[in-house]
């Protein structure tokens, strides 16, 4: 394994390696900042390209694009309140108010560090664990599963800052939008009311860009102002070093957010999806101050950011290891394998063990790239934030429509877009969270998935079994600890005014 | 005012970006300049890592080489193949959208079957390829379950397999071993996205055994999902299990039972993953993926990439291997009025052992 780690280094280095590596960081990151185009999309169209490439040349720029893509889409959810790829959508409930309030370098050298070193954090944890994957995924049943995406569809009762009541009411309507389309156990049509179209489905795109930045530009448009709330001048690297050190003040966070997403990375079919939303449901549940979160609050920007850079690693090595794709973007490099000639699974943890290590390592240097490219253009990038609406709305609603079309190349998923953003436009009006309809929808249908798969497998009382219970200990004590540490500290403050 | 000027005049340019983006795809007369200029998007029914899945990308790996066009794979999983299905049948019938399936569980039986979701006629899809295996089965346990014999389940009640396909073979070779060793209270638990998705399941010990062919076992058994196989379900060995016993060498199996087996045998010949159309594509289109696919699963080192994975059972004869065209058509037939003969038979086995 030492001599692996060794050539792995020894072939990242390699001038015509890091070449690739460095192109598809940069690649990646301008994927991840257009709306609607997503990593996956990336992925897709390199992948002909691998025909004409040494396979260590080929891999080393997939697996770079593949890391880049989530912190480069951060930049836009940080800025201008837009997902560049789905899990960013957590990233904008603070990322974005914090751009608001003039504070868009801080929550972008946030953003980026946290992303950079999350990847580290998760290349040492699957380097360190290659040999347990197997074990890892072998003791996680379905109704294990099911309590995994319960506890980030329970985090839709604590998002943002508005009542609960109205969260959870959003967030039981974007499980409802979910069960639209072919019912995944039976293929019955459910909500389709015989329009075929809607047979696949709503697809993501069209929803996530329809609730976050339809309504954003309108709002920008009719109020006329800036991102940043009266043109608060950017303060330059200052504010973005801020963001820098804040990570490393909040390093606890920092790093159970980034095993989070390396954890839930190594599940096949999770993916960072669920991840980046339990992470910033247990920041906030476990703040000395939830009531701040939605705000502004650069632990909301730190918790999904490290755990959607912390996925990548295990899924990784959950398809070198398995062959089982960790995530979509791993189902395409999986593609990039076969078309090479390689076959992921046991035997290449054995037969190719210095790519596989090189590769993981790849995935460490492609976030580090990543974080330092983006860090030093962040005081120059933030000022979108200052961009007059009369130029930023039109260019940022081509570039919305665009990325959805793209998409699928569907002109009802612009109809789609159209839906979704007058409801986000509604929601936002009347006090209702469109994050929590997001999530609600997001994990609504693998919800339902590993639900029927638990109890047919193992009746109504799936949940009796270590890993379930964990998970189901996690969930309340993620929910009761803020109010537990709270009545200890008014105890206390009570008992100390007594004395 | 200069601000509102410069703001209309860049959107004006952006819109007529997108409009160009937009524009419809360039039709050609000819189906190779088509497909030359087109993206086409392959839709797997199966989840990423399983056998149909494979087959899917790597027959996609090819396509940029022989047509100098892009194709895309996507995976739409839901009720055993119903979902795939059901869109690809109602997909534009422009040539651009195919899917991959496996041609007698998820198209031809669950329409015979009638099994709830279906929307389509299997017969009207547009067939372009079958890549054909020996799918006789075999049974496999779970690494994770302490049972080493069929003497150990047969005392178990209550065990659970799994299958990806809504109905078809991946029912009846569980039905029948649990006929003809009585597993008390066996149950084939449907609804997995994919062969992958089952092997993993009987990884974690939420399933007790598999049923499954060679190739797919295989692949389990590397991952250490499930042990050595023991037995196949058949009246006699088979070489793709050497040393593993068929069914008559265990158990006295009664005429019926005989019988049973024996009609589950005379349905395995065309078991393959097939490539496919909408009904109604252009006959030149469809003639053109038919050459193309042809010519892809003729290249020797698709054999041998695809045997050296979840596919060791591939005909080795080409013409056994590689079915299109009227052939394909015709085995489709034969296969529905088949399945429709022995619906008497296997109806009320499959109602009897899903869940």
């Amino acid at each position: 394994m030492e001599q692996a780690l060794v050539q792995g280094l020894r072939s990242i280095f390699d001038p015509g390696i890091i070449g690739f590596v460095v192109l598809g960081v940069l690649l990646g990151i301008v994927i991840g900042v257009i709306p609607g185009i997503d990593g996956f999309q990336g992925l897709v169209l390199f992948l002909p390209f691998v025909f004409y490439l040494p396979k260590e040349q080929a891999l080393a720029c997939m697996v770079g694009l593949s890391s880049a893509c989530l912190t480069g889409g951060a930049i836009t959810a940080v800025l201008l309140g837009i997902p560049g790829d789905v899990p960013n959508a957590a990233t904008i409930m603070d990322g974005y108010a914090m751009t608001r309030k003039g504070e868009g370098g801080r929550a972008l050298g946030a953003a980026l560090v946290s992303s950079g070193l999350a990847g580290i954090v998760a290349v040492i944890f699957a380097l360190a664990m290659m040999g347990l994957v197997r074990p890892i995924v072998t003791s996680i049943t379905s109704g294990d599963l099911v309590f995994l995406i319960l506890l980030g569809i329970a985090f839709i009762g604590v998002l943002g800052k508005g009542s609960m009541v109205k969260g959870l009411i959003s967030g039981g309507l974007g499980l409802l939008v979910s069960f639209i389309g072919l019912q995944i156990s039976t293929g019955i049509p459910r909500f389709t009311f015989g329009i075929t179209y809607l047979f696949e489905g709503v697809d993501l795109v069209p929803v996530g860009l329809g609730l976050f930045a339809i309504p954003e530009m309108i709002m920008l448009a009719t109020t006329g102002s800036t991102v940043a709330i009266g043109g608060v001048a950017i303060k330059g690297m200052k504010d973005v070093w801020r963001g820098v050190r804040d990570v490393f003040r909040h390093w606890w966070l920092f790093l159970r957010s980034a095993v989070i997403g390396y954890v839930v990375g190594i599940i096949p079919a999770v993916g960072a999806g669920t991840s980046v939303w339990v992470a910033y449901g247990q920041a906030k549940a476990s703040s000395k101050h939830p009531e701040k979160f939605g705000t502004g609050t650069v632990e909301g920007v730190i918790a999904p950011q490290s755990a959607a850079n912390g996925v990548d690693a295990g899924a990784l090595l959950t398809t070198l290891s398995l062959g089982i794709p960790g995530s979509a973007m791993m189902a395409v490099i999986l593609g990039g394998f076969l078309i090479l000639g390689l076959q992921p699974g046991p035997a290449m943890l054995n037969e190719q063990l210095n790519l596989s290590v090189m590769l993981i390592l790849v995935v460490g240097i492609g976030n580090v790239l990543t974080t330092i490219l983006a860090l030093f253009a962040a005081p120059y990038i933030a000022r979108v934030s200052t961009v007059a609406a009369a130029i930023l709305v039109p260019l940022i609603l081509v570039l919305v429509f665009a990325g959805t079309f793209v998409s699928r190349q569907h002109f009802n998923d612009l109809v789609m877009l159209l839906i979704f953003g007058a409801l986000g436009l509604g929601m936002r009006s009347y006090g209702y969270n469109p994050q929590a309809l997001f999530l609600g929808f997001m994990l609504g249908g693998l919800f339902e998935h590993y639900f029927f798969l638990a109890v047919k497998t193992a009746g109504p009382l799936f949940f009796l079994r270590p890993v379930s219970l964990v998970l189901i200990f996690l969930l309340v004590a993620t929910f009761s600890f803020g109010p537990i540490r709270n009545m200890v500290v008014r105890r206390s403050r009570k008992g100390a005014e007594q004395a | 005012m200069r601000g509102l000027w410069l703001s209309l005049l860049l959107g004006a340019v952006l819109i007529s970006g997108l409009a160009l983006a937009c524009a419809p795809a360039k039709v050609s007369t000819a189906a190779a300049d088509f497909y030359k200029n087109n993206t086409v998007e392959l839709i797997s029914s199966m989840r990423e890592g399983g056998g149909v899945d494979y087959a899917t990308r790597l027959f996609a790996s090819y396509w940029t080489e022989v047509t100098g066009g892009k194709m895309v794979v996507k995976n739409e999983t839901g009720g055993g193949g119903i979902v795939q299905a059901n869109l690809i049948y109602t997909a534009k019938p422009d040539g651009l959208t195919l899917g991959s399936s496996m041609v007698v569980e998820c198209l031809v039986v669950p329409q015979v079957y009638a099994s709830p979701g279906v929307q389509w006629d299997a017969s009207k899809f547009s067939y372009i390829l079958d890549y054909r295996y020996d799918s006789t089965f075999a049974l496999s346990i779970s690494t994770k379950k302490p049972y080493a014999t069929i003497a150990d389940l047969q005392k178990v009640k209550g065990l659970k397999t799994g299958s990806a396909a809504a109905t078809g073979h991946s029912i009846i070779g569980p039905a029948i071993v649990a006929e003809v060793f009585g597993l008390d209270g066996m149950k084939v638990v449907l609804g997995y996205k994919g062969t992958s998705e089952v092997g993993l399941a009987n990884g974690t010990g939420e399933l007790d055994f598999w049923v499954m062919k060679r190739g797919t076992l295989q692949s389990a058994i590397d991952q250490g999902f499930i042990k050595t196989p023991l037995l196949v379900v058949s009246t006699k060995r088979n070489d793709l299990f050497p040393g593993v016993p068929a069914i008559p060498e265990l158990v006295k199996l009664t005429p019926q039972q005989e019988n049973l087996i024996k009609a589950e045998q005379a349905t395995l010949a065309a078991y393959g993953v097939v490539f496919f159309a909408p009904p109604g594509i252009p006959k030149d289109r469809l003639e053109f993926l038919r050459n193309t696919f042809t010519k892809i699963a003729e290249k020797e080192d698709v054999t041998q990439k695809a045997q050296k994975t979840a596919f060791q059972e591939l005909y080795s004869d080409k013409a056994k291997r590689i079915v299109t065209g009227k052939a394909l058509e015709d085995s489709i037939k034969e296969e529905t009025a088949r399945w429709q003969e022995y619906k008497p038979i296997f109806g009320p086995l499959i109602d009897k052992y899903k869940q």
